[in-house]
């Protein structure tokens, strides 16, 4: 399969008291192996966008596909089982699961698929930069940087066809950031595919192709961006 | 496991609650206890007060109770013969004033052959000082015992008057049958002076006590044979409302535990929306959630449910004590395997009631929702 994630004609409107539009008829193909980043303003739909590619949320219209699998016809528990199993999701505020350690975390998605295996967990959060003294240790002894580590040893636990990051370094001061973004790219780079929502402009380069979106809409998209290209485009 | 150790964690996390919670299932608990082993000691003292392990009792046709009926001992014999007899017991009752150092007491006595003790009571019979009455010796229960030291210091072997005999005080002995305990045994042939060849009635043990009690009252004039499970029966019949109405009073200390653990695992799940939205996007399904929460409610009640089996069975004594104090007579508190494995099941079925809404509840948590007010 070419595509992981195939959007098409995606529109999302939050009914709630008031009618927000957040998405207004979306196409996008997500390719195996890509590392791709969606960028705008806030308000301008990219988490929607993320909670759509990543199965937490159904379209109002429009197609969503992950793996081929359309989301709009599942039910909640097969939703759950696409997220497990297909799925790797990074949030802004890390969320791990405050009364389990680093490695039970890591071990928690593995769990819930039914097979825990310490040895592999281990092995992952290694691989994300962290040591041995990190991984009995609870998230609220670590520092943001370490947390965001664990949080994406979480999201590779289940080996998943996607890794999803929402603002991952929206917390984080420089020099994290950027150590962040290296692991991304070697996690990219290892074959997965990875897809970043930031407001971030500076952080562009690292991404094989940029999604502009505005007022949800793709505005343009750029292949090996600059953050100054990118600039150009959002202001103009 | 790993939701084990959440809900462990979770529960220590937040002790003051986590404790009042517990507090609430234990009392709950131990009131159930509590009342299921007064009930189930109930229950045996009954079966040991009609006819220990017989299964049928033979007593005089005109006498309304074993206990003050009267027939001649050669009936033994005859009945001894009986086809499918295994054991037959005599027994004489009587309530005597007996006098030891100067105190009067009036007292039960039940007298039977050295070896029968333990048949006629129904469990075992067990000298805590001294020995089992033999010929020229008699014996007082623990209650009873406690009632004479009260006025005189008893001693092993000193004498006591049943107005007719003087026998030799032997020693003190405790039985699972609180009626017994306030007995005195000795054996038959001690109060032979008293009794002459009456006894009250016979124990007897078959297997086939329809026949035998159809051969007794055929062969033999002015007897009636008894059928002790029909008795017992009969008995039990009668508790059994007051045991129905007891569980029912009981059951609302259950509700009671029940709502502080829903209460608190709704504060559980408010608390940790974020949490279960995380954990929901991370792939768990509704029931990997509703597990999670049912799990932590079933081991708090667990853990109160633990408490309160020992706290209901040490309150059941403490209780029956207190009324032994003031009242002078006393029931059994019987803390069986069954009374132990009902409390800590009934705290299990309040885990899991309890916590299914608050459980249901947490699996309705949309994680976008949550996600989306970062």
């Amino acid at each position: 399969m070419k595509y992981v994630i195939e959007m098409k004609n995606v529109k999302k409107i939050y009914r709630n008291g008031s009618e927000v539009v957040a998405l207004k008829g979306v196409n996008l193909k997500v390719k195996r192996g890509e590392f791709l980043m969606i960028v705008g303003p806030s308000g301008s739909g990219k988490s929607t966008m993320l909670h759509l590619m990543g199965a937490l949320d159904k379209p109002t219209s429009g197609t969503v596909k992950i793996m081929g699998n359309d989301i709009s016809k599942m039910s909640d528990t097969e939703l759950s089982r696409i997220r497990r199993d297909l799925i790797g999701f990074v949030f802004q505020q890390f969320n791990l699961i405050q009364s389990l350690t680093v490695l039970e975390n890591v071990m928690f998605p593995m769990a819930l698929a039914g097979r825990a295996d310490r040895k592999k967990a281990v092995e992952i959060i290694i691989s994300c930069g962290l040591t041995e003294e990190h991984i009995n240790k609870f998230p609220s002894q670590l520092s943001g940087g370490e947390q965001q580590r664990a949080a994406i040893a979480r999201a590779l636990a289940n080996d998943p066809e996607v890794l999803l990051a929402d603002e991952p370094t929206g917390q984080l001061d420089s020099k994290n950031t950027r150590r962040i973004m290296e692991l991304f790219k070697s996690i990219n780079e290892e074959g997965n595919t990875v897809v970043v929502v930031t407001h971030d402009i500076s952080l562009v380069s690292w991404s094989d192709r940029t999604v502009i979106l505005q007022d949800g809409r793709i505005a343009a998209e750029v292949t090996s961006p600059s953050p100054s290209d990118v600039a150009e485009l959002v202001s103009g | 496991m790993l939701s084990v150790k959440m809900a462990i964690r979770n529960i220590r996390r937040r002790k003051i609650r986590s404790l009042l919670t517990i507090m609430g299932v234990a009392i709950s608990i131990a009131a159930i206890v509590g009342v299921s082993a007064i009930s189930v000691g109930m229950k045996h003292d009954i079966k040991a007060a009609i006819g220990g392990s017989a299964s049928l009792i033979v007593k005089s046709k005109s006498a309304p109770d074993p206990i003050s009926s009267a027939m001649d001992q050669s009936i033994e014999y005859k009945i001894k013969k009986l086809k499918y007899v295994k054991k037959v017991v005599a027994v004489w009752f009587n309530n005597r004033v007996v006098q030891v150092d100067g105190v009067s007491y009036p007292i039960m006595i039940t007298a039977v052959e050295h070896g029968d003790y333990d048949f006629i009571v129904g469990s075992k019979v067990i000298p805590i000082k001294g020995h089992l009455p033999r010929n020229g010796e008699i014996a007082f229960g623990a209650q009873a015992w406690r009632v004479f030291n009260e006025r005189t210091k008893l001693k092993i072997g000193e004498k006591v008057n049943l107005q007719g005999v003087v026998l030799k005080l032997s020693g003190e002995f405790k039985t699972s049958s609180q009626l017994a305990n306030m007995c005195a045994i000795t054996t038959l042939k001690s109060v032979k002076p008293i009794r002459g060849n009456t006894i009250s009635c016979l124990f007897i043990q078959t297997d086939k006590p329809d026949y035998v009690k159809k051969e007794i009252e055929r062969k033999f004039k002015g007897v009636q044979a008894i059928s002790t499970s029909n008795a017992v029966k009969s008995m039990l019949n009668n508790l059994k409302t007051v045991e129905l109405a007891a569980i029912a009073l009981t059951s609302i200390a259950g509700v009671v535990g029940a709502l502080g653990v829903s209460n608190t695992m709704l504060m559980s799940v408010l608390e940790r929306r974020r949490e279960i939205g995380i954990m929901k996007a991370v792939g768990a399904t509704k029931y990997d959630i509703m597990k999670i929460f049912i799990v932590e409610a079933i081991i708090l009640s667990l853990i109160g449910g633990v408490i309160g089996v020992v706290l209901g069975s040490v309150g059941a004594r403490v209780v029956i004590y207190i009324i032994s104090e003031v009242k002078g007579t006393s029931i059994s508190v019987m803390i069986t395997p069954s009374v132990i494995i009902f409390g800590i099941a009934t705290a299990v079925l309040i885990g899991v009631i309890s916590g299914i809404y608050p459980a249901w509840k947490a699996a309705r948590v949309d994680p976008v929702k949550v996600l989306r007010d970062e």
